[in-house]
């Protein structure tokens, strides 16, 4: 809502400094989005009139004018030829400034003397296209300063108004809520109308149809205007506060909608046929022009106003190219009318057809100012473009009109919400200051009748707020209640995955956040973890063509990220990334948590003198396995990774189970997959399902504590075909262990000479124990050959001696 | 006999002179005193003698190993303090080699921010809750007092997903699970990702708010001045000033959007004399809206607005963590370019 400071003025007293204002009107809620300062440079340019036009002697393109100022006759060489003696023009005097840089100053022009320059509209930056000079109107008095006939020189605020202050939608609304805030009066100017007859009642007939909808509406008429442009100020004023002028009638429609916040439309009694105005429902589908030219579909439950024979308007919304104000337009049909909003609403949605007047009624507009705003621009047409006011006015009201009702406000129950002290009196002076009635007992509740255009206070709590706002939230003594509440929500589910990132950050992987949109495509090719259900989620209104479903999986998202950071000549890419990831099933959503990873580029980063190294699975699965062991998670698993994910390389990938429960994937991207998105080398990703990681992470960890006697190693090589896995031996180990075998680990892989093609040697650690003693090399020795014997039992191993 | 130790003492003393290096040394000892050492058999041999020469060749025997044992000592300590004392001199790396890059992981300034924001609320006594982000339209907007044909709705401009389920616009919703969930006294924050369809090149279509509701018998808008003071001081510092605004919100009356004093200029507007340009020269930066829960939403969730009041508020996490770190873009957080998130 733009407004400026001159037009506020003529409703109430600014006792405020600018700058004390806009902090008031702050602090009430009615944010200052915006001040800017109008103070025309040309500001020495004056309305002056022509004497006489004639050719200048000596140029076949200039004219020489005797001009009239206040001060005496001047001479004036001028380009332009639209004017005639007797017209009222803007004379720009030697020393005046003008936008485009220019300083008039006393000039000899071919000869003739020139004592300023005539201005055209577009020089002095102001409304209007005409070609050659202004024409001012005839009582543009003369020697007056231009920019104060036109209201030129304004400060223009722009505030942030809330959804529930339609009422400050208006010059008038701010006026009010000024007043309040600073104790200024209100001034209201009542318009006089100079009425004929036949009255308004014969020329237009009137019926509301759907009463529900329009709770008033009232009309006039204005026989034998003349449509024209608007007289200069009033285009001036309009253009400060972002509108176009059109019209005469228009314009007076827009600013009285500025002035008063009660739309209003003008129709061209010559063509509403039968000059009946019928407020109903479209009743069917039908297409509609709107006076912007578009076509629009309008729906059987759509408000319209209906002439005779079919709609010619949109109500509350826009006026119908059929019915809208022309050149040759002779009889004005105003209308003033009170929409519901959400009647409005739902129609300017669908037809996403906002309009200053939607705008206004969506907000609720005052339905006690229908006829007030009728009677303003009445005068205003015909003050603007003359005519013949016909008698009174059509006013159809639903029986039931809304009426402002009584709302109880107790004052305990104010300082109980508010956490104040406030006395009876301190409630109701900010109370009356809004125009609000106040009766009632202070110490059981008062009875406050809000002002009818405060359509937003229904209820105590309105009022409540209401005192809060006007009586300064700063005057509300800040406590610090003692929160008892119990309850620790989330916690268990939050924290593991949080330590888990914590873990992964410190193994080298930055953090990220990725957005949880994604497209088709992605879905398609990362369908996400094995165990996510149904389909992808379908956006259907989504933000772009590359984001129009919700991500099943992580990996893509860090795979954009990989490329991002590899484009910028990144040699290591380690991310971690965890968040929601969705799923349709049938009706019902699904949303599942993951963590994913990605890890490619040379590890570490390369130093002087050593030679960078690829990151290899062991990278990423060491990482991982760090994690999960801060989270005291077991029994994990490693094994290769079956058809669970058809983006990983079938070779050099595994599915990670907790207790057996499958929990996660990693390994290398496919080269497929690398390839359709443009990476080579090995991308090593992997995600978990993070809702069973955690249900599978202890609630508590129990310290064990520490051995009081040594423990004895044992190393054992063995040879296998090189298609075994270490895990195998190691699984069969720890089954056929015997007692005081307290740990089995892999710690070598070798394969060439003296080892045969097609096998391998894998190196095994065990370490033996006893709680109670250190163990003897003899005692030791027995077990290791117990061990050794039992496993070559087992498995097509040969052990190396 | 004692003449023989003599001559061995002389030699033995020679050959050490000759040592010049711990091998030499090692040669000469293991000649000396190893198992077929010269004077391990001088030794060895002490037993064959005559009992009344045995305690003075035995002693003499003794002197020597002993004279032996503290020169090889001497001389190894000798070789190594030299050694020390070259390598002291010789010795040189070039320090200005760029060091060793540990593979160290880094925050992201977003959820770094969460995660502070989520510790101080805690730290006041907040449970944190969390939501569904595809919710249904009641929780997201009936049951918060914003009707279909509400004008507030325009405030959110809504992602639908089908069968009258959207993308949560807000975190707002969650007050109305964990109400229509539990009973009073509540203290409850709910974090997380939101969605709104924002033309806008500089939103984001997801970002990320932190909801945070009291609800109890006695709970009132300075129990809310008093607790957001706590958490933006907590947040931004000591000093921080805040300034609550009257504003709108469906869910929430009386409503107010709190300004923090600018974290750049400190309020007073202008940055070595030219006017500050991250609170446009106002003093103050806006963070926050809240109020105290509307009394709908309590009936909506079946709570008598009679019996318990509350106040909630909702904070968003991409514009204090703008605020705390001076990042001037949005984009840049879902970015994920390692040159910014090695900056913290």
């Amino acid at each position: 809502m733009k407004l400026t400071l001159n037009w506020l003025r003529e409703f109430v007293e600014l006792v405020l400094p600018l700058d004390e204002l806009c902090e008031a009107l702050v602090m009430a809620g009615l944010e200052v989005e915006s001040v800017e300062e109008h103070h025309p440079i040309w500001a020495p340019v004056e309305i002056a009139e022509i004497v006489s036009v004639a050719q200048h002697p000596n140029a076949d393109r200039l004219r020489l004018c005797q001009v009239r100022r206040a001060e005496g006759p001047v001479a004036i060489v001028c380009g332009a030829s639209n004017m005639q003696a007797g017209d009222r023009v803007a004379l720009a005097p030697p020393d005046t400034a003008l936008p485009d840089g220019r300083r008039i100053t006393r000039a000899t022009i071919r000869g003739q003397v020139s004592e300023g320059m005539l201005c055209a509209a577009r020089e002095l930056e102001l409304p209007g296209d005409e070609e050659g000079i202004m024409i001012l109107p005839a009582d543009a008095p003369l020697g007056a300063r231009l920019v104060d006939y036109l209201g030129a020189d304004d400060t223009v605020l722009e505030l942030g108004v809330t959804p529930n202050r339609g009422d400050c939608l208006s010059i008038l609304g701010v006026a009010r809520e000024v007043a309040a805030l600073t104790g200024a009066r209100l001034q209201l100017h009542e318009p006089r109308l100079d009425e004929h007859d036949p009255p308004t009642s014969d020329a237009v007939k009137v019926a509301v149809e759907a009463p529900d909808l329009c709770p008033r509406y009232a009309a006039r008429v204005v026989r034998d205007v003349r449509i024209g442009p608007s007289p200069p100020w009033m285009r001036t004023r309009l253009t400060l506060v972002g509108l176009r002028p059109i019209n005469n009638v228009v314009d007076v429609t827009n600013y009285v909608m500025i002035e008063r916040g009660q739309p209003l439309h003008a129709f061209d009694l010559a063509h509403v046929a039968d000059a009946r105005i019928i407020v109903r429902r479209a009743g069917s589908r039908q297409e509609f022009t709107t006076l912007d030219g578009v076509e629009r579909m309008l729906l059987p439950d759509d408000l319209v106003i209906a002439d005779g024979r079919a709609p010619v308007a949109l109500a509350g919304i826009m006026g119908g190219a059929n019915s809208e104000i022309r050149d040759d337009t002779a009889a004005v049909l105003l209308e003033s009318a009170c929409f519901t909003p959400t009647g409005i609403r739902r129609t300017a949605r669908r037809l996403a057809l906002t309009s200053d007047s939607s705008y206004r009624f969506e907000r609720g507009v005052d339905p006690t100012t229908t006829a007030a705003a009728l009677a303003r621009a009445t005068e205003l047409i015909a003050q603007t473009a003359g005519g013949t006011i016909a008698r009174g006015l059509v006013d159809r009201r639903a029986p039931r009109a809304p009426r402002p009702a009584t709302i109880r406000l107790r004052p305990a129950r104010l300082n109980a919400v508010l956490g104040t002290t406030l006395t009876a009196a301190e409630i109701e002076r900010p109370l009356r200051a809004l125009g609000a009635t106040v009766a009632g007992s202070a110490k059981t509740a008062l009875r406050v009748v809000p002002p009818p255009y405060r359509t937003d206070l229904a209820s105590e709590i309105d009022l409540v707020e209401e005192v809060a706002r006007l009586s300064g939230y700063d005057a509300i003594p800040a406590t610090t209640p003692a929160i008892i509440a119990g309850g620790t929500g989330l916690a268990t589910v939050r924290e593991p995955g949080s330590r888990l990132r914590q873990s992964l950050q410190a193994s080298g992987f930055s953090e990220t956040v990725l957005t949880a949109m994604g497209s088709a495509e992605d879905n398609r090719r990362y369908p996400g973890l094995p165990d996510l259900p149904g389909d992808p989620v379908v956006l259907r209104n989504p933000p772009s063509t590359d984001a129009t479903e919700l991500r099943r999986s992580l990996i893509p998202g860090l795979l954009r990220a990989l490329d991002d950071n590899r484009r910028q000549g990144e040699p290591l890419v380690a991310l971690v990334a965890s968040g929601r990831v969705y799923a349709r099933v049938d009706e019902r959503f699904h949303e599942g948590r993951a963590l994913g990873l990605v890890l490619a580029g040379t590890w570490p980063a390369p130093v002087i003198g050593e030679p960078p190294r690829p990151a290899a699975f062991a990278d990423l699965k060491g990482a991982l396995q760090l994690g999960f062991d801060r989270l005291a998670l077991k029994p994990v698993r490693w094994e290769p990774i079956e058809s669970e994910a058809p983006y990983l390389h079938p070779g050099k990938s595994a599915r990670i189970t907790i207790g057996g429960v499958l929990c996660g994937v990693a390994g290398a991207l496919h080269p497929d997959a690398a390839l359709e998105c443009g990476l080579d080398g090995d991308v090593w990703v992997a995600e978990l399902d993070m809702v069973r990681v955690v249900q599978y992470c202890p609630r508590r960890v129990v310290f064990q504590p520490l051995p009081r006697f040594p423990a004895v190693l044992r190393d054992l090589a063995v040879v296998v075909g090189s298609d075994f896995q270490a895990q195998q031996v190691l699984d069969t180990m720890r089954e056929v262990a015997p007692p005081l075998v307290e740990d089995v680990q892999v710690f070598d892989q070798y394969t060439g000479a003296p080892i045969p093609d097609g096998k391998k040697s894998l190196a095994y650690s065990i370490a033996y124990r006893a709680p109670d003693r250190t163990l003897t090399d003899d005692e030791v020795n027995a077990l290791h050959e117990q061990l050794v014997a039992r496993l070559i039992e087992r498995l097509p191993v040969e052990v190396r001696r | 006999m004692r003449a023989t130790l003599e001559a061995l003492g002389a030699e033995i003393d020679r050959a050490l002179d000759d040592c010049r290096s711990d091998d030499d040394l090692e040669r000469v000892r293991i000649g000396i005193l190893g198992r077929k050492g010269r004077l391990t058999e001088v030794m060895r041999g002490v037993g064959a003698l005559p009992a009344e020469e045995r305690p003075a060749i035995g002693e003499l025997a003794n002197v020597l190993k002993r004279h032996v044992d503290t020169r090889i000592q001497a001389l190894r300590d000798h070789w190594a303090a030299e050694r020390r004392r070259q390598e002291l001199e010789t010795a040189r790396i070039d320090v200005t080699l760029p060091g060793r890059a540990w593979p160290v992981g880094h925050s992201h300034p977003l959820v770094t921010t969460m995660e502070e924001a989520i510790a101080v609320l805690v730290g006041l006594g907040f449970a944190v809750y969390e939501g569904p982000h595809i919710e249904d339209e009641y929780h997201n907007f009936e049951a918060l007092n914003i009707p279909a044909d509400h004008p507030a709705r325009d405030m959110h401009d809504t992602f639908f997903v089908g069968d009258g389920h959207i993308l949560r616009t807000h975190t707002s919703p969650v007050q109305i699970r964990v109400m229509e969930d539990q009973e009073p006294p509540l203290a409850v924050i709910a974090p997380g990702a939101v969605f709104r369809h924002d033309d806008d090149v500089t939103h984001a279509p997801m970002f990320h708010q932190i909801e945070g509701f009291l609800v109890d018998t006695h709970v009132t808008f300075g129990d809310l001045k008093g607790v957001l003071a706590l958490f933006c001081q907590r947040m931004f510092g000591d000093d921080t000033r805040l300034r609550f605004r009257p504003s709108f919100f469906p869910f929430t009356e009386p409503s107010a959007e709190i300004d923090i004093s600018c974290v750049i200029c400190g309020g007073t507007r202008e940055v070595d004399g030219a006017p500050c340009r991250v609170c446009k020269a106002t003093g103050w930066l806006e963070i926050l809206g809240a109020g105290m829960i509307h009394p709908a939403v309590f009936r909506a969730v079946g709570y008598d607005p009679e019996a318990v009041t509350g106040f909630a508020f909702g904070v968003g996490v991409e514009r204090v963590a703008m605020l705390k770190y001076g990042i001037n873009d949005i984009r840049l957080f879902f970015q994920n370019d390692l040159r910014f998130l090695r900056q913290l």
